[in-house]
């Protein structure tokens, strides 16, 4: 890929950096059942509200649970709710983006569309959205995806619009290949790398947005682990047991913050105009 | 000049005839029957149906949403279901602290951001660079609720500096409701100053790149002057874009703060009408949010116009 050729000339300690902590928080996610013996759900009341100590390090809940358990499956949930939102919204937006991008006889009525639906903050649609359908993470995954896929649109919109008429696409044309070959081999292939730094800071997004859903109560549904509903149970228990609100927002800071990390990098890489500016 | 303002305004109309579609085809998909909220489970079929017709109900979905577009456009939103009042006039009582808040957030946030950002771009790539970088970055990737909790357990809770909630309005209080706007409207500043620091930073390493910077720098002129006067003044757009284009975002977070520091804004309202599935304020709520981004946007398309010839004369 054009980003990986890129990478070996232009030595960026972000990325690098980024890509190590999103591999170990990953890894953290994916073998939480090998890396703790307790149950992230189970109840244990004799174990309630305990500080951190040896055998929980990051002490426990109101319902006894361990906290460490909690926040590693939390995080797979923010995980998993993060790449299905990207997904939706990379396919979404990019169906209405490609339209209204190739198409121009429509693409003045979907852009005032777009514009109206950029209008309400994503966060307020995905309360809104979320609140109808009722909470449960398919359900936040549709919000979330429904808020954020008008901007993902007008970024690959204006891909295709830059490059369906540079030669080598009306070569192609004149070649005889018809729109859907040539949108996908030479309009989606060279408009990937505004879609991959958006991408990423989708992610970054969804992961925010759900632990706020979650915390106001109509995201991930209790007992089911969620970073955020993790911190409505904290700001209870605030006063009694401070631990319990530190682990899961700084788990949610440090995924976060690495991806949005990861996001500048790689379009610091990306766009020649900036890289100029920083060789100077 | 006249003409392209015109145009600007008149574009307005479909959008905003969007942003109301969007918004009564939301609410109007919520789950629970409005007239069996009011008349409660046991009420009789007969009743029911007459208080559907009296609130015209009973009409299909387009009907209605032209009745209620009508409605809306004179300013009225209906009546709430809960609050016994009609909704424009419990939208006008809780603007105030919202008000407060996201004013004082803003110039919080447009201070710190400009600050951080143009030392940022001066100091590149040394130590205050990447200082102010980190802090931005934080600033975009801390969950609101999380931060407004810390805040409160520092500053409330141990310090007690700051009532934990609540809210006191200004005729009542004096100068004492600041005390409980503080810690809400900087947690909102914080992403705020993020946002426009690192688009400060970025316009700003672009502008002072130009040859009439070094012109500037040869001519012997101060870095103060070189920053202020000509490199700032030539990075304003896109840092009054990033700044129109959030402050609806300010809104949102106002609904999650508001919810968090019990403080009776338009943000609570909000919340408290979601969750009560108080529709006729939960329409009203979404339309304000997106009106004022949409106005804010009007202004900061109208600036470019005023900052830049080049599109004033197109």
């Amino acid at each position: 890929m054009l980003f990986l050729k890129k990478y070996k000339k232009y030595e960026h300690s972000y990325i690098t950096t980024s890509i190590i902590i999103l591999i170990i928080l990953i890894s953290l996610s994916l073998f939480a059942p090998l890396l703790t013996d307790y149950n992230p759900v189970r109840n244990n009341a004799r174990n309630r509200l305990q500080p951190p100590s040896k055998e929980h390090l990051l002490g426990t809940d109101q319902y006894g649970r361990d906290i460490f358990t909690r926040i590693l499956y939390g995080l797979r949930t923010s995980i998993e709710v993060g790449i299905s939102v990207v997904i939706l919204t990379v396919i979404f937006g990019g169906v209405v983006g490609i339209v209204a991008g190739y198409y121009p006889q429509i693409d003045k009525i979907i852009m005032r569309v777009l514009d109206a639906m950029m209008a309400f903050p994503g966060i307020i649609i995905a309360i809104s959205l979320a609140a109808i359908w009722g909470a449960g993470k398919l359900n936040i995954i549709l919000a979330l995806s429904f808020a954020y896929f008008p901007k993902m649109a007008r970024i690959i919109r204006s891909a295709v619009i830059s490059i369906k008429d540079l030669d080598y696409v009306d070569s192609a044309r004149a070649a005889g290949a018809n729109d859907l070959r040539i949108i996908f081999k030479y309009i989606l292939k060279n408009s990937a790398s505004p879609i991959m730094v958006q991408a990423t800071f989708n992610f970054a997004l969804a992961i925010l947005d759900e632990a706020a859903l979650s915390f106001l109560g109509v995201g991930i549904m209790p007992p089911a682990p969620s970073l955020g509903a993790m911190v409505t149970d904290a700001r209870t228990y605030m006063v009694v047991a401070p631990w319990m609100i530190l682990a899961p927002g700084m788990m949610i800071i440090l995924s976060v913050l690495s991806l949005n990390l990861l996001g500048d990098g790689m379009r610091d890489l990306l766009d020649p105009h900036l890289k100029n500016t920083l060789k100077k | 000049m006249r003409n392209y303002i015109i145009k600007r305004i008149l574009l307005l109309i479909p959008i905003l005839f969007i942003v109301a579609l969007i918004a009564f085809f939301i609410t109007n998909l919520m789950p629970g029957d409005p007239v069996r909220v009011i008349l409660g489970n046991m009420a009789a079929e007969a009743e029911i149906v007459r208080v559907k017709a009296s609130l015209g109900l009973d009409q299909p979905l387009i009907v209605r949403f032209f009745r209620w577009l009508v409605n809306i456009v004179r300013g009225n939103f209906g009546d709430s279901l809960y609050l016994n009042a009609p909704v424009s006039q419990v939208l006008a009582e809780r603007i105030r602290p919202t008000f407060l808040i996201a004013v004082f957030a803003e110039v919080f946030g447009i201070t710190a951001g400009l600050l951080l950002g143009i030392l940022a771009a001066v100091k590149h790539r040394k130590f205050l660079d990447q200082f102010s970088i980190t802090i931005s970055l934080f600033g975009i990737s801390i969950p609101s609720f999380w931060l407004a909790l810390i805040l409160m357990y520092i500053f409330s809770v141990r310090l007690g500096w700051f009532p934990v909630s609540g809210y006191e309005p200004f005729a009542e209080a004096g100068l004492g409701t600041f005390k409980y706007i503080v810690l809400p409207a900087f947690t909102l500043a914080f992403m705020q100053a993020g946002l426009i620091a690192r688009m400060t930073r970025s316009a700003m390493l672009d502008t002072l790149k130009h040859d009439y910077i070094r012109t500037a720098k040869s001519k012997g002129l101060s870095t103060y002057s070189i920053v202020f006067k000509h490199a700032l003044k030539n990075s304003m757009l896109p840092i009054i874009t990033v700044i129109g284009h959030n402050f609806a975002v300010l809104l949102g977070g106002t609904w999650i703060v508001e919810t968090i520091f019990v403080i009776p804004g338009t943000g609570f309202m909000a919340i408290n009408a979601i969750m009560r599935r108080d529709i006729p304020v939960i329409q009203a709520s979404i339309i304000f949010v997106a009106l004022i981004y949409v106005v804010l946007n009007l202004l900061v398309d109208l600036s470019y116009a005023f900052l830049n010839p080049k599109i004033r004369y197109q």
